[in-house]
């Protein structure tokens, strides 16, 4: 499923807009522990976090991440923001739990594959 | 959904706990590796799903009510954790499976999470208290002990027969401040008065002090090391979570000198509007 779709169904709002939306998508990955996306997360996964400072830009580029989405309607920091744009990190957010969007997208991405 | 089921579901492996506790109701799934999110957005019933394997783990699973808690990726707890999940009778699960895929099973089959829209505070039971006044010491950069003045107030609380909705979002607050003393402190100390009418946690501190509170106030912002975030803290939630939970709320701070919190709770709400 390419991010576009996935961003659409989920409903997901979008903060931060430059970077590639054709990207077909992975699978996710949910955690708050940097050092744990680091050592797992998967090349276009997109990020489950609620983690909102400016670290979590490098993290996704340095994984390849296709997006990070922000939970529980927490938005990214100025930081955040201005380094996501320089380094094409697409960013969006939901007012969904980190539970219930992963239980959501697991749904969207088991349903394609079948 | 029972823990049973999670159990199976999960393919997890019980750490702590007894079959009987395999039979308790689910009733939601919170999934999170920062405390404070916990904190602010679980309801009690609720598993928590986490990587997080330290102690405040399950202090966090402690004061937020949770029915059990289950670590993924494989991750175990370390021995602290495993050995205050026992005192607490709060059964311990691990699984291999990713954060992502326990979730994604989990609602497939059922579970549900808490949105923000839900997760309203029930109404409190009007009850009749004896007055009580206790002061704790927090020893300051000290993470392994962090939250336990919080844990013991906890117990005192649900001795003494305060509303368990009341319990929540007291030591919710009091976890909050505590860990703030532990992260930033020297040292600090927590006086807990119980009136007939109302809880007051005074929090005083050793500490940098906070340059600018309006700033310190607002969600998301924070001065936390990679350290504090790595144990789950320093989201920037903090005095806005305990801000929530308060009925009153008030905070002085000088820089170089401490900071003091004044956080009350009514125990009455209900017969103070009728007056």
């Amino acid at each position: 499923m390419k991010l576009s779709e996935l961003s659409g169904l989920l409903g997901l709002a979008t903060h931060q807009s430059q970077g590639r939306f054709d990207v077909e998508v992975s699978g996710a990955y949910a955690s708050d522990l940097l050092s744990d996306v680091m050592g797992f997360a998967k090349e276009k996964n997109v990020w489950i976090t609620c983690q909102t400072h400016e670290n979590i830009v490098a993290v996704a580029k340095l994984r390849n991440l296709a997006a990070i989405i922000l939970v529980n309607s927490h938005k990214p920091d100025e930081a955040t923001l201005r380094l996501a744009r320089e380094e094409n990190v697409i960013i969006f957010s939901t007012s969904e739990s980190a539970f219930a969007i992963s239980g959501k997208l697991f749904n969207l991405l088991a349903k394609q594959n079948h | 959904m029972k823990l049973r089921d999670i159990q199976r579901l999960l393919q997890a492996e019980m750490l702590s706990g007894t079959e009987i506790q395999l039979e308790k109701d689910i009733a939601s799934a919170c999934s999170s590796d920062l405390m404070s999110d916990v904190l602010a957005f679980s309801r009690s019933g609720h598993v928590l799903l986490t990587g997080l394997a330290n102690v405040q783990s399950i202090r966090t699973a402690n004061i937020t009510g949770a029915k059990a808690v289950v670590y993924v990726r494989g991750k175990k707890p370390d021995a602290e954790a495993l050995e205050l999940a026992k005192l607490k009778d709060i059964p311990v699960l691990t699984t291999r499976c990713m954060m992502y895929e326990a979730c994604g099973l989990l609602y497939q089959n059922g579970l549900l999470g808490v949105s923000l829209l839900e997760n309203v505070q029930p109404s409190a039971e009007v009850r009749d208290y004896n007055s009580f006044s206790r002061s704790f010491e927090i020893a300051g950069r000290n993470f392994s002990r962090g939250g336990s003045v919080s844990t013991t107030i906890k117990d005192i609380f649900e001795d003494i027969g305060i509303d368990s909705a009341i319990i929540r979002r007291t030591t919710t607050a009091a976890y909050e401040a505590e860990m703030n003393v532990v992260m930033y402190a020297e040292r600090g100390e927590m006086i807990v008065h119980v009136t007939p009418d109302l809880v007051h946690l005074q929090l005083r501190d050793e500490g940098p002090g906070i340059p600018d509170i309006g700033l310190a106030m607002q969600e998301g912002y924070s001065t936390a090391t990679p350290e504090m975030r790595e144990r789950g803290f320093g989201a920037g939630m903090g005095l806005p979570n305990i801000k929530k939970n308060a009925d009153r709320f008030e905070i002085f701070s000088e820089v170089g000198k401490g900071t003091r919190l004044e956080i009350y709770f009514d125990l009455h709400p209900v017969r103070k509007n009728e007056a």
